[in-house]
């Protein structure tokens, strides 16, 4: 068991470390090219569009749900509104190109429903949960984990002479500073969910489908603890369908992405963890609830 | 002082990855498609550390960056990197659309066809032409498309020879007594979502090992699972033992410049 808990340990890293460098590379090009007046100037005061505008970035912005992390908390730093960093988090990982077209090869043939379910649907619930975290957490002047620390010697703050080499040093710096800030809660994630794959049977997923409402949430609870990425779920969820129906690998398509156990511990390394505990809460719920209207409206 | 630290961790990573990539190990890991991904980390992470070993920093060493030396004890532990057979019978396929396995308990597969040969005649000829032949670069989807075909699929694919190499998967719960699996591992993006694929076939006289390697010509058989869902599994010609190959296959587009040409030949859509 430790060895193939290595394995799969190291292929998690192996995978996730080129799209996390991306993120930090994406975070720190922001925060040294973008001010936050510049910032505030792209996004739309009202909370639906400006949420609307966060799920775009998704698009355009191909962050898989490890890499987003440094890119949304470098929003949230830059006084980005809340609804529009959290909707660009949720929806990044199921929108992007790359899922897009794995979640296409895997399901439209056959059961194009899916791949449709997924996109609309994961757009609708980034919207909302990014809507509600900015109504709970509207008072809250600091949702960053204290002792990430701003001050930096990278020599470029606004109204310092714009050099390449300062704009360099910034970008490396911020890099570093992300980049490593991340890593660390990953890889604790990442030894949790080598750990589950391997010792987890897959035989209990099937003594819980007793019915659609217990089968929803055993295949959400599994998406949470295998930690799949968003690009390789897709058919690990088209194996399940026989067993499980469309309701239950839908909630299971759009849950992994957006949370898992990898992500909770780097989230907990990042933000407070009151912020972390009811974006958790919240993703269950409304994935849940989705799941059971589709169920009931199709 | 930190940055020098950090600056480390950056070289370690990248030695690591040049590591396993110069031993040709990268396939054991991740799948062809995400390769240029992580070779072109490697190069980027030496630029990053050369760059932090300039900038100051007043950050101080914390106990928990310790971690960051873990992938250096994961990769001692991988050794081979090969996955243990363990790990095959937990993913062994959960069956295709029309077909349900309870896992809790072994399923009896009921032949369909009249025949009842069930002895391997050692003088039995082996066919000149094989009708599926289950190359790596379509391993994959040719073994998905037959061991769980569609109602529409069941009579074209009766009687049809097969010719596959995998290995072996005698003690999985959903298999009868008088079947076992052949198969590879199939990976689509990196080893923590392989799953088993392969074929149910019939053995009535060979012994079979757990975990071996074998090369299978056969022919096969429609059945029924207990749910009445069809299958079709496969009734030996002729089986050997042959030596542990790659365990991985991977989809049919990282293997063939985007294409899936060889599936054409089958009529199967890439």
């Amino acid at each position: 068991m430790i060895k193939n808990v290595s394995i799969l340990f190291t292929s998690i890293l192996f995978e996730a470390l080129p799209f996390l460098l991306l993120g930090s590379i994406i975070s720190s090009i922001i925060e040294t090219f973008v001010s936050d007046e510049a910032m505030a100037k792209m996004i739309p005061k009202n909370k639906i569009l400006g949420a609307i505008v966060g799920v775009l970035l998704g698009f355009f912005i191909p962050a898989c749900d490890c890499a987003v992390i440094p890119v949304s908390k470098r929003l949230i730093k830059k006084k980005v509104p809340l609804h529009v960093a959290i909707s660009f988090m949720l929806a990044s990982p199921i929108i992007n190109p790359v899922v897009l077209l794995s979640t296409y090869t895997a399901f439209y043939k056959t059961d194009p429903f899916i791949f449709l379910a997924r996109l609309a649907l994961g757009i609708i619930v980034a919207l909302i949960i990014g809507i509600i975290m900015a109504i709970i957490f509207k008072n809250e002047k600091n949702l960053i984990k204290d002792g990430h620390d701003d001050e930096c010697d990278c020599h470029i703050h606004t109204g310092d002479k714009k050099s390449f080499k300062n704009y360099l040093f910034s970008i490396i710096h911020h890099t570093s500073e992300d980049f490593f800030d991340v890593v660390k809660y990953l890889m604790f994630g990442a030894v949790l969910a080598s750990i589950f794959q391997v010792a987890l049977p897959r035989d209990i997923l099937l003594a819980f489908n007793t019915n659609k409402v217990l089968g929803i949430i055993t295949l959400m609870v599994f998406a949470y603890l295998i930690s799949l990425c968003s690009t390789s779920d897709s058919f690990v969820g088209k194996s399940l369908l026989s067993t499980f129906g469309e309701g239950s690998v839908v909630a299971y398509l759009l849950l992994g992405p957006m949370i898992d156990i990898k992500n909770t511990i780097v989230l907990l390394g990042n933000y407070k963890k009151k912020f972390v505990v009811t974006l958790i809460t919240l993703i269950f719920i409304v994935i849940f609830l989705a799941s059971i209207l589709m169920g009931v409206i199709i | 002082m930190k940055n020098k630290y950090l600056s480390l961790i950056c070289f370690i990573f990248s030695g690591i990855i040049i590591y396993v990539w110069s031993t040709n190990g990268l396939k054991n890991y991740l799948a062809p498609s995400m390769f240029n991904y992580i070779k072109i980390t490697s190069i980027v992470l030496i630029i990053l550390g050369v760059f932090l070993l300039f900038i100051k920093s007043h950050e101080r060493f914390k106990a928990s960056d310790i971690i960051l030396l873990l992938p250096i004890l994961m990769l001692i532990l991988s050794g081979d990197a090969k996955l243990n057979i363990g790990f095959a019978e937990n993913r062994a396929k959960k069956y295709r659309t029309n077909s349900e396995i309870k896992t809790t308990q072994e399923i009896s597969i009921e032949d369909t066809t009249t025949t009842t040969t069930q002895i391997i005649d050692k003088d039995v000829e082996i066919p000149t032409i094989i009708d599926f032949e289950l190359k790596d670069s379509i391993y994959s989807s040719l073994a998905n498309y037959i061991t769980f075909p569609s109602d529409d699929a069941i009579n074209s694919l009766n009687g049809k020879t097969v010719k596959v190499r995998g290995f072996a998967l005698t003690s999985m719960a959903i298999i009868d007594k008088n079947y076992f699996a052949l198969g590879k591992y199939e990976m689509s993006c990196c080893a923590a979502d392989a799953e088993f694929v392969g074929f149910i076939v019939k053995n009535n006289e060979v012994k079979i090992e757990n975990g071996a390697w074998y090369e299978l010509i056969g022919v096969l058989k429609p059945g029924k699972d207990k749910d009445g869902y069809n299958i079709m599994y496969v009734e030996i010609i002729d089986i050997n033992k042959i030596n542990e190959e790659e365990q991985y296959v991977y989809p049919c587009y990282t293997y063939d410049d985007g294409t899936c040409k060889d599936l054409q030949k089958y009529g199967l859509l890439s």
